[in-house]
């Protein structure tokens, strides 16, 4: 069966518990918005990515299985979904320096040197692996735990642990 | 260069980025409602009959109340489409809050909870899942192949009735010439939804187009015995925003027994009666094609269902509407 046909299911009869979607927009939200910043590295496009995702995870909503995976879990898999498909149709590379737009919460100085750094850390993490930026992108961006990471990439969690050691440790000789 | 580090270039969404896409994803909502995802036809249909069945509860006559129960059965027959606004529809949605099974707690008893769908391989696995004749349709538009089958597992959940959790949905709705008695208290109402095969059909290339026919035996609602279907009724439609007045000449006029509800938003979709294979059946038209993803190009999103010996039958497709006609008048 292709993924179209499945896409196109239809349940009759779900469970009776319903998610409460105005609770998982307002928690996944930012877990959602940061991991494509951080994997995308620039702001305007984690907005885009974070829009689609979000309205893609609506339209599918009704085919959401809580008994198959958390809902952080599974708009993870879509917002990854929408960045690939990104990736995949779209070869520009977004100067990083975008990314630190936004203000941080705290005096003007303190922003001034957040905004700082984040540039600079963006773009130290812009040349890094697809899959090293990913991992750094769920870990710090979603906040998601090694375990979720394991399960949303399919490493297995010690191995996710030892990347994202190793890609810091990286960052770190870098910084 | 530490965890903190790392965590400190983490932002919160602009708040007028978060506000427009909750705007956004409203409108998904409301598009959703309609009919443009074969889903909400069935959830709606689903939650019609639960509707219904609840509030239906209100009109038990004492008289009968303590008789006997589960004598009365509901299957659907007929559809009858009643045109509301997507407002009133998100208000019964989920998300706003008009959580059936939320609102009623402890009220509602899930009796099957149904397994994960299962893909199948051919018709006959497709019938002895669903326990009854799967059709095909003998006829497809040109270059139209089938491209899947699966099957989505039964599903059914008791719900044991209480008066003042019903008074206050229907105090929720503004309805105040209504109340439920406190007879009603204990008593049981069952839902069972049989399993669904959905077969996928799909037209490649520059012409792409899909098609879905769902079938699966009618949903049954078994209710407390005596209810006065037509005041049921009557409750349901005013829950669903119809006008008091109209709401009583439409309940009086239709055999409850029978027929569900079909709530369609007028801002998004139209609707017209048709006759499938000698079958009262239903067509429901998008009003735009730019409503669908996944039925991006080519003509809007129609469906139609219908019921015929005892199976109801949900076809959609993005194809001409004489097409997805011919193609339903060729299930056997």
């Amino acid at each position: 069966m292709t993924s179209d046909v499945s896409e196109t299911r239809v349940m009759w009869g779900d469970s009776a518990a319903e998610p409460d979607w105005e609770a998982v927009y307002a928690e996944q939200l930012p877990r959602v918005y940061n991991y494509l910043r951080y994997r995308m590295g620039n702001e305007a496009l984690a907005e885009d990515l974070t829009s689609r995702t979000f309205e893609k995870a609506w339209r599918d909503r009704y085919r959401y299985r809580r008994n198959l995976a958390a809902y952080s879990t599974w708009l993870l898999r879509i917002a990854r979904n929408v960045a690939t498909d990104h990736q995949r149709t779209s070869h520009e590379h977004v100067a990083l320096e975008e990314a630190a737009e936004t203000p941080a919460d705290g005096s003007p100085e303190e922003e001034a040197v957040l905004t700082s750094n984040f540039a600079r850390l963006s773009a130290l993490i812009a040349v890094l692996p697809e899959r090293d930026r990913e991992l750094l992108a769920l870990k710090y961006g979603a906040g998601a735990t090694n375990r979720a990471i394991a399960d949303v990439t399919g490493l297995s969690e010690s191995n996710v642990g030892t990347i994202l050691h190793r890609t810091v440790q990286l960052l770190r000789t870098r910084w | 260069m530490d965890d903190d580090f790392m965590l400190s270039a983490w932002r919160r969404p602009r708040a007028e980025f978060a506000r427009k896409l909750r705007q956004n994803l409203d409108r998904v909502e409301s598009e959703e409602l309609v009919t443009q995802h074969p889903r909400p036809v069935a959830r709606y249909l689903a939650y019609a009959a639960t509707v219904l069945l609840v509030v239906g509860a209100f009109t038990l006559p004492s008289v009968r109340a303590g008789a006997q129960a589960f004598l009365d059965l509901f299957r659907v027959v007929h559809f009858a489409p009643v045109s509301v606004h997507a407002d009133q529809m998100r208000k019964i949605s989920p998300e706003k809050g008009m959580n059936l099974a939320k609102l009623l707690g402890d009220q509602v008893e899930v009796l099957k909870e149904p397994a994960p769908p299962k893909q199948l391989a051919t018709i006959q696995e497709a019938t002895a899942a669903a326990g009854v004749r799967i059709r095909e349709p003998a006829w497809l538009p040109v270059g139209f192949q089938q491209v899947g089958i699966d099957v989505m597992d039964e599903h059914a959940m008791r719900v044991t009735l209480n008066s003042s959790t019903l008074n206050q949905l229907v105090d929720a709705f503004g309805i105040d010439d209504l109340r439920v008695p406190d007879s009603i208290n204990g008593k049981t109402a069952t839902v069972r939804v049989h399993p669904i095969v959905h077969i996928g059909y799909m037209r490649s290339g520059d012409n792409a187009r899909k098609v879905s026919l769902m079938q699966g035996r009618s949903p049954e609602a078994s209710l407390p015995a005596g209810l006065d279907l037509a005041t049921l009724a009557e409750m349901g439609l005013r829950v669903l925003g119809m006008e008091k007045g109209e709401a009583r000449r439409f309940a009086q006029s239709v055999d409850w027994r029978s027929t569900l509800v079909v709530p369609i938003p007028v801002e998004a979709a139209s609707f017209r009666q048709i006759d499938v294979r000698g079958n009262q059946g239903l067509l429901i038209e998008m009003a735009s094609r730019e409503r669908s993803e996944r039925h991006a190009e080519g003509p809007p999103v129609r469906h139609i269902l219908w019921s015929a010996e005892g199976s109801v039958f949900a076809l959609t497709g993005n194809v001409p509407a004489e097409e997805l006609f011919e193609i339903a008048q060729n299930v056997q």
